[in-house]
């Protein structure tokens, strides 16, 4: 632990890949079925199946999560996805595939190598199901305009219809937790106010507050 | 394509919750969500699974679906998410269009959707792998499009190459045998 400390982001990436199985299964170094490989992605079979034919689609290079990977290549992955899906209809005779991807330990992932599941499915296997939940309308529409900005944000693109559904207030593209700030007296001292933000910070980080990638992925410990 | 629920609710757009949108999609808020902030990523053009979707949209869907997951974690202080995509009615598709799930994740939160591991023998494996190989270089390779079937004149081999391969493999399969 203590060299981990000491160690570089750099050093700490590296060490990681040493130490990922997967990283080996694609050098090579540990044994795995292998259905197709080029030189971006590896799809092998997983040991502990949710149903026979359940395929790994993993990055050669070695990311742990989406947000880490370039555009084109989760766009190629994600190719690789469908066709494996339909490899899967054909050969296996599956009545349906489910592509499914966690990002975090929270999310069920296991290994800290991306990989998407491409898992065929049988009618009645009760792997699993979506539940659904009503939501109210309030809710739903705070947390629209909190994604829609931040889509904006992202994308370069402008807020989708922002202007038309929200409050006159929402013009900026970069939306954080608008809604307290918004509500403190402006009389206050610069100082104050400064105090009162960097409080909230902190309380963010312990609750809610947005987490960074670095810390998604630490979840592995 | 008119006969879907969803090509009609994305023509006329005020019925969903829109968080983004381009040419080629829409991202919306679920609003029967597993979890709070549940979005959905759908493909303005109409395919009904993921294999008859043009491979560009495909492409294009998931990096959204990554931009959407990214805006989870940025502002509804989520610790992870899961991208779904169920395909085909026995995979619990619940509508005939294709569409991709988004998920915000948090620890201790009411979701499921661990599958319980089952132990695949070596010998399965090697089987399954097997019944795969037989169209996976095909399928790979790009070659195997869903929709349109290009004919050409001089050789009717084209739609047999699949009977074609699959004698090839149990030629080899025969070979084996002692």
């Amino acid at each position: 632990m203590d060299n981990l400390s000491n160690m570089s982001p750099e050093e700490i990436l590296e060490l990681q890949k040493k130490n990922c199985i997967f990283c080996k299964i694609i050098a090579k170094e540990i044994p795995a079925q292998e259905i197709y490989s080029d030189d971006k992605v590896s799809v092998i079979l997983d040991i502990n199946p949710a149903n026979q034919g359940h395929c790994l689609i993993m990055p050669k290079q070695h990311y742990q999560i989406l947000p880490q990977i370039p555009d084109d290549l989760i766009g190629y992955l994600f190719l690789m996805a469908k066709r494996t899906s339909r490899v899967l209809l054909k050969a296996l005779h599956a009545q349906g595939t489910t592509v499914f991807v966690a990002n975090g330990a929270v999310a069920g992932q296991k290994a800290p190598h991306f990989m998407i599941h491409v898992i065929p499915r049988k009618r009645s296997d009760m792997l699993f199901q979506l539940p659904k939940n009503s939501i109210n309308a309030e809710e739903l529409e705070q947390i629209r305009q909190k994604l829609a900005a931040r889509m904006a944000a992202l994308t370069g693109r402008k807020p989708h219809a922002v202007e038309m559904q929200a409050k006159p207030e929402e013009k900026t593209a970069e939306a954080e937790p608008v809604k307290e700030d918004s509500e403190e007296p402006d009389s206050k001292s610069e100082e104050d106010s400064e105090k009162e933000s960097s409080g909230k910070q902190d309380n963010k980080k312990k609750d809610d507050g947005p987490i960074d990638l670095d810390k998604i992925t630490d979840l592995f410990g | 394509m008119t006969d879907c629920d969803i090509c009609k609710l994305i023509e006329s757009k005020d019925a969903f919750k829109v968080i983004y949108e381009d040419d080629i999609c829409l991202a919306i808020l679920h609003e029967s969500p597993s979890v709070s902030g549940h979005c959905l990523v759908i493909p303005k053009k109409h395919s009904t699974i993921i294999e008859e979707t043009d491979d560009e949209v495909v492409e294009h869907i998931f990096v959204v679906a990554n931009k959407v997951s990214s805006a989870i974690f940025d502002t509804l202080g989520a610790h992870g998410t899961n991208i779904v995509l169920n395909n085909g009615a026995d995979a619990g598709q619940e509508l005939p269009h294709v569409v991709v799930n988004v998920i915000p994740r948090k620890e201790n939160d009411p979701l499921n959707l661990e599958w319980q591991p089952k132990q695949a023998s070596q010998e399965e494996l090697k089987t399954t792998s097997s019944m795969m190989k037989v169209y996976a270089e095909h399928i790979y390779s790009g070659k195997d499009k869903l929709p349109e079937v290009k004919i050409k004149k001089e050789e009717p081999a084209a739609e047999k190459e699949e009977g074609k391969k699959e004698d090839d493999y149990l030629v080899k399969g025969l070979k084996r045998m002692p």
